[in-house]
């Protein structure tokens, strides 16, 4: 069991960690660029090659991290230089262990670690990004990176309370906050044809989750802490692979974002109607791995066509909406919860 | 707030504030202009407006270059208003020279100035909702500016510094079909402007960002000097192209817009904004009159080769610009060189209001407030 | 099996010295922000621990409240209050002739009560969720000191709001 168990465990790591999150966040930097293009009436990147392949400009992520890695590693003078390089660490690093517990399929073949405290798990680990932005910002000596850790740190901690508070409703109806057992939960039907998604019953949670977890991201509407025509940003003082890593650990959390919401709100791998226990096996099973993928990527899209929508909040605005709507939003909606479910 | 706190240019940070150097490199100071702030931590507690990084000493060199010669550097007075420049310019050299403008390159100026409004209007909200994060109106706008370039490109040969404006007329009558495309481009730009207010005008997050953010009363507008948008914005009814009629304005049919409040406040970021949008509907209005209008005949009036005006001969003339009422005078000395030329534009005025509407702001909305003033760089130094 | 527990084994000693160590940085750093990086290290090194005595629950609870929240409001302070980094606190040089003779008063009682009290070896139930157990008996056996602690905690809340307030009156007249 060990040596076998310690390798797949590994490869599986690899195989999630590195492979589904890292390229698609790789490929997320392109999707955005080429999903603004094409909302701002533009072309895009379409320029890198290789051989004379642009492959729609898919080249670019490639280019880019080339790029990044050769260009000039700048470290601003009275800079706290450990910190300085910490920082990108602390910010790339929580994303992609979150992804520890998010079931890709069914069984515990497509899961890292198919921990019994799931989304608690993921709460603590998304909790740690806080440390990159802050740290990052406080450690460039700069008062606008300064002002940018400061906003990230308020505004993250102020988020991640409703962002929890959000799925307390999840775990209420289907009893465990076990990512693994909620997705299995989401197969039952409602009135025999209603696949019982998060979204089908809890449709206010799931958008208060999404609101409150862009905000944990710091993309817009919420990307106050960045704010590149007000304070520059948290990361303003880093080049090169390092600022890379910030950059890169954003569109991981959009993947940790859409993968956490596609679990909790969209049935995870569920096919509705089709082999809710997960036991087909086959095809099927392939089929339901594909559905996953699919449903995160399609929340990816989601969250970036609402950052080329909207304005930016202001600093004040955003506190506000944290503590004065979406956390009693919340609250109601588990007391509803709990009404409801003590009547059925 | 009344009184304006003492400018701390030396970069001290006292007890419990934060200097911060916002500019000259600063995305959202739209050019080379410097603010430093003390702040309290997201509060601005006071601020001090630093500028001349762009002075080129446009009016000095006026004085070694012929009476023609001066003509391009108007157009670089004010890069996003350069034809209101060139208007400006000519008609006070023609005002001095008493030189008769043909009725043809009359409406030919309506036209050209209308165009460059709408594109310099443009900008200026494009950059509002730019700097409150909203990148994609922005763009949209971008692509509607690109259109009139590729009409004035057409038309004069230039895009950005146009010198179309002659002393005496215009250099070029419009080329064939380009007035069908005018037409055509402004049809487009009203469907355009629906879609601009449904995406960002309209939209609560913006609203909310900007309504009753900045307001400047209207005591305030005429004391400080605001001219143009700014000042209308504020509920004060001037506008030159009325109120001192030159060229054909008198004869076109257009409303003066001012501010109403219809979000927050009168006077506040977001009056500054949507009276834009309005002023560049009435542009729409005024090119299509002219266009309608337009007698045919020559395009430049009876101007001597070598323009030496009387010794001691000065004239002046008034132009409402993209920025507001844009003042020229010039003075002859009797040779072939003015003596003197004078540019009063309205960026100057409206960047020294800001030390007095920041304190007590926050810093995001101090970036709104700067774009809603429409401040361009170079033309408050020149 | 053998192996799975040597490996638990050395995982244990890793993180108990992980523990200790940064715990001597939060007490010798002379930067209070590395001091509180050094806390962060501790309280997730203590987080792994429980993780490996298959304290799943404690170990995740441990990082979102310490972690996740009570460090980064340290964190918080220290930014805020700017200069407090540049003054180099050298916890060496404060009273320690008082605060030597305390730790290791402090130590020995400690090591006293490990070792004179006998530590009952249950075995582990691994099998069985934990949460949900945790959850029962909270709304259930410890009810009482559960709401005891709400409202405990409210009352800190509201506490910690009035007395930021009153430091806020005088710039609210803006």
């Amino acid at each position: 069991m060990d040596l076998t168990f310690l390798l797949m465990t590994l490869l599986k790591i690899v195989l999630i960690c590195f492979v589904f999150a890292m390229i698609l966040g790789a490929i997320l930097t392109w999707g955005e660029r080429k999903l603004s293009a094409v909302v701002q009436d533009r072309i895009g990147p379409n320029r890198a090659s290789i051989l004379g392949v642009t492959a729609l400009g898919l080249m670019h992520p490639i280019a880019d991290m080339l790029k990044a890695f050769t260009k000039e590693d700048f470290v601003p003078a009275g800079a706290n230089r450990f910190l300085f390089a910490m920082a990108p660490m602390l910010a790339m690093v929580p994303p992609l262990v979150v992804f520890a517990v998010v079931p890709f399929g069914p069984g515990p073949d497509f899961v890292i670690a198919p921990l019994d405290t799931g989304v608690l798990f993921i709460f603590a680990i998304g909790g740690m990004g806080i440390y990159g932005a802050t740290l990052g910002g406080w450690s460039s000596n700069n008062s606008f990176a300064l002002l940018g850790s400061l906003r990230a740190a308020a505004q993250m901690i102020s988020y991640e309370v409703s962002m929890g508070l959000n799925l307390v409703g999840i775990f209420m109806i289907f009893g465990t906050v076990s990512l693994s057992n909620i997705v299995l939960g989401q197969g039952q039907l409602l009135w025999g044809w209603l696949p019982m998604w998060g979204i089908v019953v809890q449709p206010v949670a799931f958008i208060l989750f999404m609101t409150a977890s862009m905000a944990e991201n710091k993309r817009a509407p919420f990307d106050l802490p960045e704010g590149e025509s007000e304070i520059l940003g948290y990361n303003l003082e880093y080049s090169s692979m390092r600022f890379a890593l910030f950059f890169l650990s954003e569109f991981v959390e959009i993947v940790v974002i859409a993968a956490m919401a596609a679990t909790l709100f969209f049935g995870g791998w569920q096919i509705p109607w089709v082999d809710p226990q997960g036991t087909a096996g086959g095809w099927i099973t392939v089929g339901q791995v594909a559905a996953f993928v699919g449903k995160v990527v399609f929340l990816c899209w989601v969250q970036l066509i609402i950052r080329w929508t909207l304005p930016r909040f202001r600093y004040d605005q955003v506190m506000a909406l944290g503590w004065k709507y979406l956390l009693p939003l919340s609250l109601l909606n588990i007391v509803a919860t709990a009404v409801v479910l003590a009547m059925l | 707030m009344d009184a304006i706190c003492e400018p701390n240019v030396h970069l001290v940070e006292e007890d419990g504030e934060m200097i911060l150097n916002m500019g000259p490199h600063h995305p959202s100071t739209h050019g080379v202009l410097r603010m430093i702030l003390s702040m309290d931590s997201e509060v601005i507690r006071c601020l001090s407006a630093d500028l001349g990084y762009l002075h080129r000493g446009i009016e000095k060199i006026g004085e070694s270059i012929p009476w023609q010669g001066f003509m391009p550097y108007t157009d670089r007075v004010d890069y996003l208003g350069a034809m209101f420049v060139n208007h400006g310019y000519a008609m006070a050299v023609e005002r001095l020279l008493g030189v008769e403008v043909p009725p043809r390159a009359e409406y030919l100026r309506v036209v050209a100035d209308e165009l460059n409004r709408i594109a310099s209007h443009i900008i200026c909200i494009g950059s509002v909702t730019m700097d409150l994060g909203a990148y994609t109106p922005f763009l949209h706008g971008i692509r509607e500016r690109e259109k009139i370039n590729d009409i004035i490109e057409e038309w004069c040969g230039a895009r950005l510094t146009y010198n179309y404006m002659r002393i005496g007329g215009v250099s070029f009558d419009l080329t064939p079909g380009l007035k069908i495309k005018i037409l055509e481009f402004l049809d487009g730009f009203e469907v355009f402007v629906q879609e601009f207010n449904n995406l960002i005008s309209f939209n609560e997050i913006f609203i909310k960002r900007c309504a009753g953010v900045g307001t400047i009363t209207p005591e305030d507008a005429v004391g400080y000097g605001l001219i143009g948008p700014n000042l209308r914005a504020s509920g004060v009814d001037f506008d030159v192209r009325r109120d001192h009629p030159y060229g054909v304005y008198p004869e076109l049919d257009f409303d003066v817009c001012v501010g109403r409040g219809i979000k927050g406040e009168v006077g506040d970021v977001y009056d500054r904004f949507w009276l834009r949008i309005e002023e560049m509907l009435q542009s729409v209005r005024l090119i299509r009159q002219a266009i309608e209008r337009m007698p045919m005949g020559p395009i430049m009036g009876k101007v001597p080769k070598k323009i030496k005006p009387e010794k001691g001969a000065s004239a002046h003339s008034r132009v409402e610009g993209a920025r507001g009422d844009l003042f020229t005078y010039v003075m002859s000395n009797g040779t072939v060189n003015p003596h003197r030329i004078h540019i009063r534009t309205g960026s100057f005025n409206a960047f020294s209001i800001v030390e007095k509407l920041a304190p007590g702001m926050m810093i995001a909305d101090l970036v709104a407030l700067f774009a809603s003033l429409d401040i361009i760089a170079p033309e408050t130094d020149r | 099996m053998m192996d799975a527990l040597t490996l638990k084994d050395a995982l244990f000693w890793a993180f108990a010295f992980l523990t200790v160590g940064f715990g001597l940085m939060v007490t010798f750093h002379r930067s209070l922000v590395h001091a509180a990086l050094g806390l962060m290290g501790t309280l997730l090194s203590v987080a792994c621990i429980y993780g490996l005595l298959d304290a799943d629950f404690v170990a995740v609870t441990q990082i979102i409240v310490y972690v996740g929240g009570v460090l980064i409001l340290f964190l918080f302070g220290v930014f805020l209050t700017r200069r407090i980094d540049d003054i180099e606190v050298s916890n060496l040089s404060v009273n320690w002739m008082v605060a030597v003779p305390a730790g290791l008063v402090l130590l020995a009682v400690i090591l006293y009560a490990v070792i004179s009290s006998p530590l009952p070896m249950a075995p582990v139930d691994a099998t069985g969720p934990t949460v949900e157990g945790i959850g029962n008996e909270f709304l259930s056996r410890y009810l009482l000191p559960f709401e005891v602690l709400s409202v405990i905690l409210l009352a800190v809340l509201v506490g910690a709001l009035m007395m930021a307030r009153r430091e806020l009156k005088p710039e609210e007249r803006d």
